[in-house]
């Protein structure tokens, strides 16, 4: 029997969209009875959604400008060495 | 819309599916002049292959930038990057000026594509100089600003919710531009998803290869996503959308899908569909003139995701761009390099090729150019390994000190920006073991931290807070995650590189960055699950 453990044991390639052809059935069949492990690979699939999507830890735009000039002058004192 | 068509070679039975759109677009209101908006659209119109003389309405001023935007956006929606759009804004256009610059050329290159593909021997025209299509190295989108609202308080917003299941990034990008936004859900309610000559997973199948023939990999991956919940398998999604004539369909469905791909391209990569023979293997008038005009808003969509640049709602299965499908022409400018050609590029393959030249030879401007370009994805990895902003700026700085000094070594064995962000990831993990030198990146595993939130999440997370919001949650949450797991995510999940390149840029084996990964996703959900469970009530301020 598939087991929420089992399920656990391939949720990386269900993320990751690469389950082996063979476990596809044995892994619909369990999330369509098992209410935890849907909840599971929903919020699971939601996390990278939300992680890929909401520009974690992007340059400020008010510091853009700044770095650039910060960056430039360590680079121009490099020169005169 | 009479001026429109009164130029159109094109009885306006052909551009019926568009209408709602080209009302919108043609009459009053919105940001632009209204003038201006058609001439983009025509203008797009003719870039995409339509034999139309586009009038020549602005002689150098502001507006032709929008203009030649456009055009590139209805010529080779592939070639439009965060570049183009970045110079209008730099020119002082506004975001709606900018959205609506790409709705209407958008637009105008469905206008095109069904013009072409009617028209015999039109549009075999190459494509004009200089669209390589873009690297995928530059900045994410979207690039535009928009405003969160809810199906629930948003009609065009129920109406794609309710088709396609939730609201696609594409239009939650567009709300600066609410009519334009309705009259497109509209568009894709009667092409996508009813059941009219043609069947409605036979659309899909259509809007798929053709999104993938224009190399948009965003919409080859939602509308393989649609297919998939009409109960098509993924692998077979797959083979449709990399060459739909190995996919092992029937002749006639075939021979559809190829003269909707040949119909859905612009100039130069496929000549124009023989819509004689379709009529002939089977297919009634009516389910070819849907075909044409499926694959036409197929060509438009690939226009307006290359100028909002927003990111795929899901996973990406394949990225078009890298890999395009097969059996397009892309010889001539726009060609993609050879697999020897990807192994050692020339110098003039690299984006960054002539800024690298000009700095090499001690050009100061090209150097700050390199730095502007380039220091958020170097700020965001240093920041992102160390968990820590200060070491970022500082780490930053270092970096592109290193690249100055490191510079004349650089020969153009990889890409400029392949060398640079191995370059940050080194700054970000030697800060890391100077700080902390106890934390190893590729420390075993034996705990197996079990799940402990099981309440079910809202169905729409990203719009209960408000985007800063939930970005400053994530990187709380993800500054407190071992270095490891954070460092796993920040190159899978964010900047997503493939799980080789993640490994390979760590120094760690796939497998271990597998199992960080696992346990960084796991983790992370737990953190935010107190924010986004259905149940949960979030802090507010």
């Amino acid at each position: 029997m598939f087991s929420c453990e089992d399920l656990r044991a391939e949720l990386s390639h269900i993320l990751d969209e690469d389950v082996a052809p063979e476990m596809r059935e044995k892994i619909r069949h369990h999330l369509s009875e098992c209410r935890l492990c849907t909840v599971l690979v929903d919020s699971t699939r939601k996390t990278i959604t939300i992680l890929t999507d909401t520009g974690s830890f992007e340059l400020p735009d008010s510091l853009s400008d700044r770095l650039t000039a910060m960056i430039m002058e360590k680079v121009q004192e490099e020169t005169k060495k | 819309m009479p001026l429109l068509l009164d130029v159109l070679p094109l009885p306006s039975e052909v551009l019926a599916p568009f209408a709602p759109l080209l009302d919108v677009l043609l009459g009053e209101g919105g940001t632009l002049d209204r003038a201006l908006r058609e001439s983009i659209l025509l203008a797009a119109a003719a870039s995409a292959g339509a034999p139309i003389a586009s009038r020549d309405l602005s002689s150098g001023g502001p507006a032709e930038l929008l203009l030649a935007f456009g055009r590139k956006l209805g010529r080779a929606p592939a070639a439009v990057g965060a570049p183009d759009v970045e110079a209008l804004q730099r020119a002082g256009f506004g975001d709606e000026e900018i959205l609506e610059t790409t709705v209407a050329a958008a637009c105008g290159r469905a206008v095109g594509l069904l013009i072409r593909a009617r028209t015999p021997r039109a549009g075999t025209a190459a494509a004009a100089d200089g669209d390589s299509a873009r690297t995928g190295e530059e900045r994410k989108g979207p690039y535009l600003r928009s405003v969160e609202k809810t199906p629930a308080e948003f009609p065009p917003f129920a109406r794609l919710k309710e088709r396609y299941g939730f609201v696609p990034r594409l239009y939650r990008a567009q709300t600066l531009a609410p009519e334009a936004l309705e009259a497109q859900a509209r568009i894709v309610e009667r092409l996508l998803f009813e059941e009219t000559a043609l069947r409605r997973d036979q659309k899909q199948l259509v809007v798929l290869a053709v999104s993938a023939a224009n190399r948009d990999t965003y919409g080859a991956t939602l509308h393989a996503r649609t297919l998939q919940m009409g109960g098509v398998e993924a692998e077979k999604a797959d083979r449709i959308a990399a060459d739909p004539a190995e996919a092992g369909l029937p002749e006639a469905e075939r021979a559809l899908l190829e003269a909707a791909r040949r119909a859905g391209v612009g100039p130069g990569e496929l000549d124009p569909p023989d819509l004689q023979a379709l009529l002939g293997g089977g297919w009634t008038a009516a389910q070819v003139d849907e075909a044409i005009a499926v694959a036409a808003l197929a060509g438009l969509l690939a226009a307006l995701q290359a100028g909002l640049g927003v990111p795929p709602d899901f996973r990406p299965r394949r990225d078009f761009l890298a890999n395009p499908p097969k059996g397009l022409n892309l010889s001539g400018p726009s060609a993609r390099p050879t697999p020897d050609e990807v192994r050692s590029p020339a110098r003039s393959e690299d984006p960054d090729g002539p800024a690298v030249a000009a700095a090499k030879a001690g050009d100061m401007n090209a150097f700050e150019t390199l730095v502007r370009k380039h220091q958020g994805r170097v700020y965001r990895t240093v920041r992102g390994i160390t968990g820590n902003t200060e070491d970022a700026q500082d780490g930053a700085q270092a970096v592109f000190l290193k690249v100055f000094r490191k510079l004349g070594d650089f020969q153009g064995q990889s890409l400029f920006s392949t060398w640079l962000h191995k370059i940050a990831v080194n700054e970000g993990l030697e800060r890391l073991r100077s700080r902390r030198p106890l934390e190893s990146l590729d420390e075993a595993d034996e705990d197996s931290f079990p799940p402990r939130s099981f309440d079910a999440w809202v169905e729409d997370p990203e719009t209960r807070l408000a985007r800063d919001e939930t970005r400053r949650i994530v990187e709380e949450a993800l500054a407190r995650l071992p270095a490891r797991y954070r460092a796993a995510l920040l190159l899978r999940d964010i900047q997503q590189l493939s799980g080789a390149e993640a490994a390979a840029a760590l120094g760690i084996p796939l497998a271990t960055l597998k199992t960080h990964l696992l346990r960084g996703r796991l983790q992370l959900r737990e953190a935010l699950s107190g924010f986004f469970a259905a149940e949960a009530r979030p802090m507010r301020g």
